[in-house]
Parts: structure tokens; C-alpha cells; sequence
């Protein structure tokens, strides 16, 4: 069975090496960026089954992202997974599209979890 | 502004009642007074009348009997051929006429004889005794006389008189040939009895009785006078006759004058009570009559004059006093009702500024209202601004150093744009008259007066500026400073224009006041303002904080899970358990950050409650699950059911138990369980978490659940850590469910927390 493919968008290194680390310990093909800016080109690129979007990335707003790709047709399919140290902002990430969402700081057994779930 | 000053608009119609009850009262006493007068006058006429017919009835009757006894005297003669004077002086003997009828002076008899007879008669006489008869002086040229013959009683003045020719006298002739030429008796005109011709010239009368041949009245005037052969008469002193019918004292309640004839002329008068009885003339009689009676067919006149007397003691005293009381009560009444509408004015002017003062308490608790309702400056200037125009000013101009603009209201709004577009002139100019300056205590409040005023519209150079401020109205201007800390820091300029009274003194101070609110406003808004801008600082600053915290928490906790993980394939289990520590310690890092999150958004009431319908008891068992982890030290038991699906956050609802079990482990060191008894009842869910731990002192029973509560240091619990957060965010999270959370503990007995949940 071929590796699901996971893109990991954070503006923070170690958070996004870290998670990077701990799915491709638990087998996952991962791509990361700091940046959301080329986010189509990425997941044309690599065509991802599942996105990890932080809502405040520096100079963008992970919210517009996540509602500018379930706006298009050719994305709206990729499930996406909203993370922020804002914890109220789960009800927001619904409102956006997102699949789930995940308050910073949280357990890689729950991160595992919903990835595997949201992936499946 | 409807209302206008009370005392300068009395109600006209009520200042005249006093004046339309007295002279309502007056108008009674008037009215009353006349239909008293008038009866009495009434009755007093009446009075009058009878006594003036006493009178005349006592004349008549008197007189009646006179004429009687006359032509008693007559037949006497008819009776005998002749006479003579024994027989006749014996007849009027027996009569007694001087005792039983007083007034007449005598009956006599006077024989008619022609020229050639009177010798014959003197013969006669002599051949009767009557030596001394003799016959006066006769004017020779009459045809015929009429001597006196026989006047009885005969006393001096009766003597006098005999041998005297009557026809030679007017009146007396005239009243002869009446009596002849009627047959019956006649009574002469005013006479002086010839027996007073030396005495006092007291007006007399006589009455005469033809004598006829045969004793017979004979049936034509002309055998009448054919056969006359004499009359009896009768003279009469007037004053005796009356004074004898009416005795001495004259009791009559009426005088009277009497005239003989039909013509009350004064050469007529024969007699006057008045003068008579010496009662004095009474000038002004009220009332008078004149009555013409007949006497022996001749006409008597008689003028009745009232006496005072009979009016004396009548009702007619009472009218004066009548009047005299009457007034007196108009007046008193008059008072009374001046004095009942000044109080009643009065009151109605008090009850008016009551209200008056009434509307501007309310005005001021309104302005109260505006001021505290915690909005913008300018907000809260314009809405004070329309409240002023709506009950205290016509129109009014307020600026304001901190505001951006002044506010300019007009009440007719149609007028607001002309306002506007003068307002910053008018603003000047007002601050002018006013000497209000801004900065440091320049202006005092004060009320320009009315030449001040006109003086300024005339020196408006501008004619646009001025028409338009003559449009707007302008009869009053009170300016007042708005002076905070020494400091002006605005003008409000109040405006009535002539619909409305002109400012007075109690306006000034209800300005004064507004401005003092106002003041209090600002200061307020300024503080508002502060406190506001701190605790937004505070919360973003919080939220940067909470947010740069977590990040590296974030990054600590993955790469703990991933050495843990590492680890634990490795089988090292020593690091494993230094892992779970640290990883441990950073959790509480993260609910520290949480808890204090939560504070401020607690604080400003900005944390949403979702309503969910959730298992109350899978999540009480989720969160004992997760502590059970976390704290393998202590067993939590969990008792009782509940069955009802729960309407709440879940994720605010677990915090609370999660706080509560976190509290009851903390402060229970040395036990080894934690109870959770769980219950419902219709209305509502219970969930006691009991501990066995060091208890909690009960003078803290009320403040734990308050915001940064720490026990005293001294007291066991000072020696554990914590921020005193999680009990009252607990505590508010409750009360956001509507429910309650209670604590019942002794120090060292343990704790429960009792935390109630209604359902929705």
C-alpha cells in the first residue's frame, strides 16, 4: 500500500520538523513549507491526501487558505486539518471548511489519531 | 420648553371670583335690604292709611252730629209758630252743647227780615227782655238782613254777636243761601266768629238750618226762598272743635291740614294738627294724601301727613343694618375668597413649581442616565444636548476642548441647518459675552441679561448672520462652563426664544448642575477610556503571550511524545519515566496558559458557551480517565447514574470537574482516593467530588471561589502552588450554566464541591 501523503504548512521550524518527524516515524510521505504561499503548486506537485495548516502562518492567515482551497473544485476533496494556539478558534476552523482541528499544544498519540483518521 | 413661568400667566378668570361672590353678596344684601324697605314702607302706609281714616272718621262723626243737632234746632221751629227765648234758650239748655259737644261755641237762631221789618224786630226782642237788643249800624241799601237773634248759652262772647246781620258778610251769606235754597244744612267757608273779633284771630266756620214758614222744606228753590223765615246755626272755633273731638293728646299716627273748599291753597287752611297739638311741623312727611269729604254738602279737604311715630319701630330700622351687615359680609366674604384664591393660586403656583422642579429632576436624573451609559464623548454631548432641548432650552450650542466638533441643537429641527451654519459665530460671540475662555478657570456661569442681548443682535455686522439669528429665536442666554479640575474645558450656551419664559435663577442652577454631570461624564469616559485601552493592552498582550507560549510547548511536547516513543522502543524505561515528568510539567505550563486566558476573557464576558448535548457521565468519565494517568496516587470512584442527556459546553463543563479532581488530589496528599457521587432530579443534575484531604477553614468558604483567592500564609493550604485561578473560572462556568457550586469542608476532615446544573 502506497504511503499517504501529508502536507505539514507551519511558520514555526521546530513545530513543523517535529510533526514532520513524528509522521514520517509513523509512515507517512511528508512535505513541508514555512510558507503558504506556493500551497498549489505543492499540492500539485505532490498531491497530498491529507493538509496540516496553521492558522497563523507569518503574513497569512491560515483560515483564508484553507477557505480559498475548499473554494476550488480541484481542492476541495483534500481533507485539511486546521492547528493554533488559539483554542476557541475550532468552531472558526468549521467555519472555514476545515476537516478538524487541533489546539496547540497537543499530543502527538491525539496528532496520530486524527491523522490517521482524516487519512483512511 | 411648553411650560412658562407659572406666576407670569395667573388664570384670569380666577382672579375675579372674589370680586363676582362679593358682589353677588352685595347685590343679595341689596335686593333683600329693598324688599324689606319695601314692605315696610308698605305697612307703614298701611299704618297711615287707618290713622288717617281715624281721623276722618272721628271728624265725620263728629261733624255728623253737629249737622244733627242743628236740624234738631230746626224743628224746634218748625214745631211752633214762633219761638220765643225762653223756650229756645231752654232747648239748648237741656242740649248741654258746651259739655256734650265740644267746638261749637253755641246754637243760635238768626232770623231773615227785610229793611222794613228790623223795627219790628228790635220791638219783638224787647217785648222778649231782651231789653239791650239792639240792631248795629246797618247798610240801608240791602233789601234784606239776617240778624242774629238768639246765641245760647248767652254768655259775654255770645252776646256780642247778638242783634249782628249775616247776610252783610260774605261767607256767611253764601253758606245762608245754600242752606235756604237746598233745604238742608251748608256749611260756610273759613270765617272769624264775630265773638273773636277783639281776641285771637282763630279761624271758625258756621253751620246753617233753614227755618221755612210751616217748619216745612218746601219743594222749589223758589217757594224756598219765599218762605225762609230764619236759620239755626251753629259757629264753630276750629281749634275747639278738634281739640274737643280729639281731646288733649293727639294719638294719631297721621296729621292733617284741613281746607274748606276743594283747594288745598293756604288762605284755605283752617286748621293744622300739627301746629294745633304743637308737635312741630314735621317737614318731610314720608307719606301724604288729600281727601275732599263732604260736611254738610259742602267740601272739606283734608291732607293727611304720616307721623314719625308710626314708622318708629317698623321693619324699616333694619334696613340700614341689613345694608350695614350685608356689606360687612360681602366685604369678610370678599376677603375670605381673595384670601381662598391667593392660597389656592398659591398652591397651584407651588404644585407648578413643584412640577417644574419635578420635570428638571427629571431631567437632570435623564441627563443622570445619559451621562453613565459608558459611550462616546461626542455620543453622550449630542444625546444630553437633545434632552436639553426637549425640556429645559429652545436651543442651545455646546463645545467641547476634547470633542471634535461643537454640538449645535435646535428643537424645530427644520431650524437645525440654519443653526449649523451660523453655530461657530454664535459660539464665539456667546463666549464672548459669556468671558469664557478655555484652559484655566476663565467663565463663570451667568444669565446675559436682556440689554446685553439686544445690544449684541444690533452690533451683528453680518445682515444674513443676524435675520437668520432673529429666525432661530433668541430671548434669554444663560452660558455656563464646564470646568473639570480647575480647567474649562467647555461652554454650553443655553437659548429660549420667546416661546418660552426667560431664564431665572433655578435654571442657572439646574445649568450648573447639568455642566457638573457633565464634568463627571468626562471624567468618567476619560477613566472608561483608560481603564478600557489597559485592559485591552492587557488582553492582547495576553493572548500574544498565551500564543508565544504555546508555541514552543507545542514543539516540547511533540518532541517529547517523539523521544518517549523512541524510548519505548528502545525498552529504556528510566528515560520513559523522566519523558512522562517533563512531558507532565509542560502540560501544567499549558493549562496555566489556558487558566489565565480564560481569566481575561472571563472578565470581559467574551467566552462563548456552545450548547451541546452531550453524556454527562462518559465525560466525567473521560476526564477521571485522563487524571487517573496523571495521578496514579489517588483511586477515583465514581457513584450513582445519570440517565439524561445534558445541554451544555462540553469542553467548559469537563474543565470544571477537571479543576475540581485536579483541587480535591492537590490538597489531599496523604489520601488515596477521590469520590464522585453523582445524581438528578427533574429539575437539575448534582455532581459532589469529595476529598480526604486537609479541608478548608470556613471564614474561606465564600472567597475561594474569587479571582486570585490564596489561603493566608500561616494556613497549610498557603504551601501548595497555584494561581487561584481554576476555582473561579469553575465558579463562573457554573454560573454560566445557571447553575451553583457550593463547598462544605473542615479543616482536616477533607472538602466537597458540590456543583449543581439545571437542565435547559
Amino acid at each position: 500500500m502506497a504511503k499517504k501523503r501529508i502536507l505539514v504548512i507551519d511558520d514555526d521550524e521546530d513545530i513543523l520538523m517535529g510533526i514532520q518527524f513524528a509522521l514520517v516515524d509513523s509512515d507517512y510521505d511528508v512535505t513541508t513549507s514555512l510558507k503558504a504561499k506556493n500551497v498549489e503548486q505543492l499540492i500539485q506537485r505532490f498531491q497530498p491526501n491529507l493538509i496540516i495548516l496553521d492558522v497563523l502562518l507569518s503574513g497569512a492567515d491560515g483560515r483564508e487558505v484553507c477557505r480559498s482551497l475548499k473554494a476550488k473544485h480541484e481542492y476541495d476533496n483534500i481533507p485539511i486539518m486546521l492547528i493554533s494556539a488559539q483554542s476557541h478558534m475550532d468552531i472558526e476552523a468549521r467555519k472555514c471548511g476545515a476537516n478538524a482541528f487541533l489546539a496547540k499544544p497537543f499530543d502527538l498519540e491525539q496528532l496520530l489519531n486524527e491523522v490517521s483518521h482524516l487519512t483512511s | 420648553m411648553k411650560s412658562k413661568n407659572p406666576v407670569s400667566t395667573p388664570n384670569l378668570p380666577h382672579r375675579f371670583i372674589p370680586f363676582f361672590h362679593a358682589s353677588l353678596s352685595l347685590l343679595l344684601t341689596v335686593v333683600s335690604a329693598l324688599y324689606i324697605h319695601n314692605r315696610a314702607v308698605d305697612r307703614d302706609y298701611l299704618r297711615f292709611q287707618r290713622s288717617a281714616l281715624q281721623v276722618e272718621n272721628a271728624v265725620t262723626t263728629r261733624m255728623d252730629t253737629y249737622i244733627t243737632l242743628l236740624r234738631g234746632g230746626a224743628g224746634l221751629f218748625a214745631a211752633n209758630d214762633i219761638v220765643t227765648y225762653p223756650q229756645f234758650a231752654n232747648y239748648v239748655s237741656r242740649l248741654a252743647v258746651r259739655q256734650n259737644y265740644p267746638g261749637i261755641q253755641g246754637i243760635g237762631y238768626s232770623q231773615q227780615v227785610r229793611k222794613e221789618e228790623l223795627g219790628q224786630l228790635t220791638a219783638t226782642m224787647h217785648q222778649q227782655g231782651f231789653s239791650d237788643f239792639v240792631i248795629p249800624p246797618l247798610d240801608m241799601t240791602h233789601d234784606e238782613y239776617n240778624i242774629i237773634m238768639y246765641l245760647e248759652p248767652l254768655d259775654a262772647d255770645n252776646r256780642k254777636v247778638i242783634g249782628f246781620d249775616m247776610y252783610s258778610e260774605q261767607a256767611r251769606r253764601k253758606a245762608m243761601d245754600q242752606a235756604r235754597d237746598t233745604g238742608t244744612v251748608a256749611l260756610s267757608d273759613k270765617v272769624h266768629l264775630i265773638q273773636d273779633r277783639d281776641k285771637s284771630m282763630q279761624p271758625g266756620f258756621l253751620i246753617y238750618s233753614p227755618v221755612y214758614i210751616g217748619g216745612v222744606v218746601p219743594a222749589t228753590v223758589q217757594e224756598r226762598r219765599q218762605r225762609i223765615i230764619g236759620y239755626i246755626y251753629g259757629p264753630f272755633r276750629v281749634n275747639d272743635l278738634f281739640s274737643g273731638i280729639f281731646g288733649e293728646d293727639y294719638g294719631y299716627g297721621a296729621d292733617f291740614q284741613l281746607y274748606d273748599g276743594e283747594s288745598t291753597n293756604k288762605e284755605h287752611l283752617m286748621y293744622d294738627s300739627r301746629v294745633a297739638y304743637a308737635k312741630g311741623p314735621t317737614d318731610d312727611p314720608r307719606f301724604t294724601y288729600t281727601k275732599t269729604i263732604s260736611i254738610g254738602n259742602n267740601p272739606w279737604t283734608i291732607t293727611y301727613l304720616s307721623r314719625p311715630e308710626i314708622l318708629s319701630g317698623s321693619e324699616r330700622n333694619l334696613v340700614p343694618l341689613i345694608l350695614a351687615a350685608g356689606s360687612l359680609i360681602s366685604l369678610l366674604f370678599y376677603v375670605m375668597t381673595s384670601r381662598l384664591y391667593d392660597s389656592d393660586r398659591q398652591t397651584r403656583d407651588f404644585a407648578e413649581r413643584l412640577m417644574n422642579s419635578e420635570k428638571m429632576n427629571l431631567f437632570l436624573a435623564d441627563a443622570g442616565k445619559i451621562v453613565i451609559s459608558n459611550r462616546t464623548e461626542k455620543d453622550v454631548l449630542k444625546d444630553l444636548a437633545k434632552l436639553s432641548v426637549a425640556s429645559f432650552c429652545d436651543w442651545c450650542i455646546w463645545d467641547m476642548k476634547t470633542a471634535e466638533n461643537s454640538v449645535c441643537i435646535h428643537k424645530d429641527r427644520k431650524k437645525n441647518r440654519v443653526l449649523n451654519k451660523h453655530c461657530e459665530i454664535f459660539l464665539r460671540d456667546f463666549k464672548t459675552l459669556g468671558k469664557i475662555k478655555f484652559g484655566k478657570e476663565k467663565g463663570t456661569d451667568q444669565i446675559v441679561d436682556a440689554k446685553e442681548l439686544q445690544a449684541y443682535v444690533k452690533s451683528i455686522p453680518d445682515a444674513e448672520t443676524k435675520a437668520n439669528l432673529q429666525k432661530l429665536g433668541m430671548r434669554s442666554l444663560l452660558i455656563v462652563p464646564v470646568i473639570l479640575q480647575d480647567e474649562v474645558l467647555g461652554t454650553l450656551c443655553f437659548v429660549r426664544t420667546a416661546d418660552s419664559a426667560p431664564f431665572m435663577k433655578r435654571d442657572l442652577d439646574v445649568a450648573q448642575e447639568l455642566a457638573n454631570r457633565m464634568t463627571n461624564a468626562i471624567e468618567k469616559i476619560y477613566n472608561y477610556r483608560r481603564v478600557q485601552e489597559a485592559l485591552r493592552i492587557r488582553d492582547e498582550f495576553l493572548s500574544i503571550a498565551s500564543h508565544e507560549l504555546k508555541t514552543p510547548i507545542t514543539s516540547l511536547n511533540i518532541y517529547l511524545d517523539l523521544l518517549k516513543k523512541q524510548f519505548a522502543k528502545e525498552l529504556s524505561k528510566m528515560q520513559i519515566t523522566y519523558i512522562v515528568k517533563a512531558r507532565s510539567q509542560a502540560d501544567k505550563l499549558t493549562n496555566l496558559i489556558n487558566d489565565l486566558l480564560d481569566i481575561s476573557k472571563i472578565e470581559r464576558g467574551k467566552i462563548e458557551y456552545r450548547d451541546d448535548e452531550f453524556d454527562m457521565v462518559a465525560v466525567i468519565q473521560e476526564v477521571v480517565d485522563s487524571i487517573k494517568k496523571a495521578h496514579p496516587t489517588h483511586a477515583i470512584i465514581v457513584n450513582g447514574r445519570i440517565t439524561r442527556q445534558f445541554v451544555g459546553d462540553k469542553d467548559r463543563i469537563s474543565q470544571v470537574i477537571i479543576n475540581l479532581l485536579n483541587n480535591a488530589i492537590k490538597y489531599s496528599p496523604q489520601a488515596d482516593r477521590v469520590v464522585i457521587s453523582l445524581s438528578q432530579t427533574k429539575e437539575a443534575i448534582t455532581i459532589k467530588i469529595q476529598d480526604f484531604g486537609i479541608g478548608i477553614d470556613k471564614r474561606y468558604h465564600k472567597k475561594i471561589f474569587s479571582r486570585f483567592f490564596r489561603a493566608s500564609s500561616g494556613d497549610e493550604a498557603a504551601n501548595f502552588p497555584g494561581l487561584g485561578i481554576g476555582l473561579y473560572v469553575s465558579y463562573e462556568i457554573v454560573r454560566r450554566h445557571n447553575g451553583t457550586i457550593e463547598v462544605e469542608s473542615k479543616v482536616g476532615e477533607g472538602s466537597s464541591f458540590i456543583v449543581k446544573l439545571p437542565f435547559k
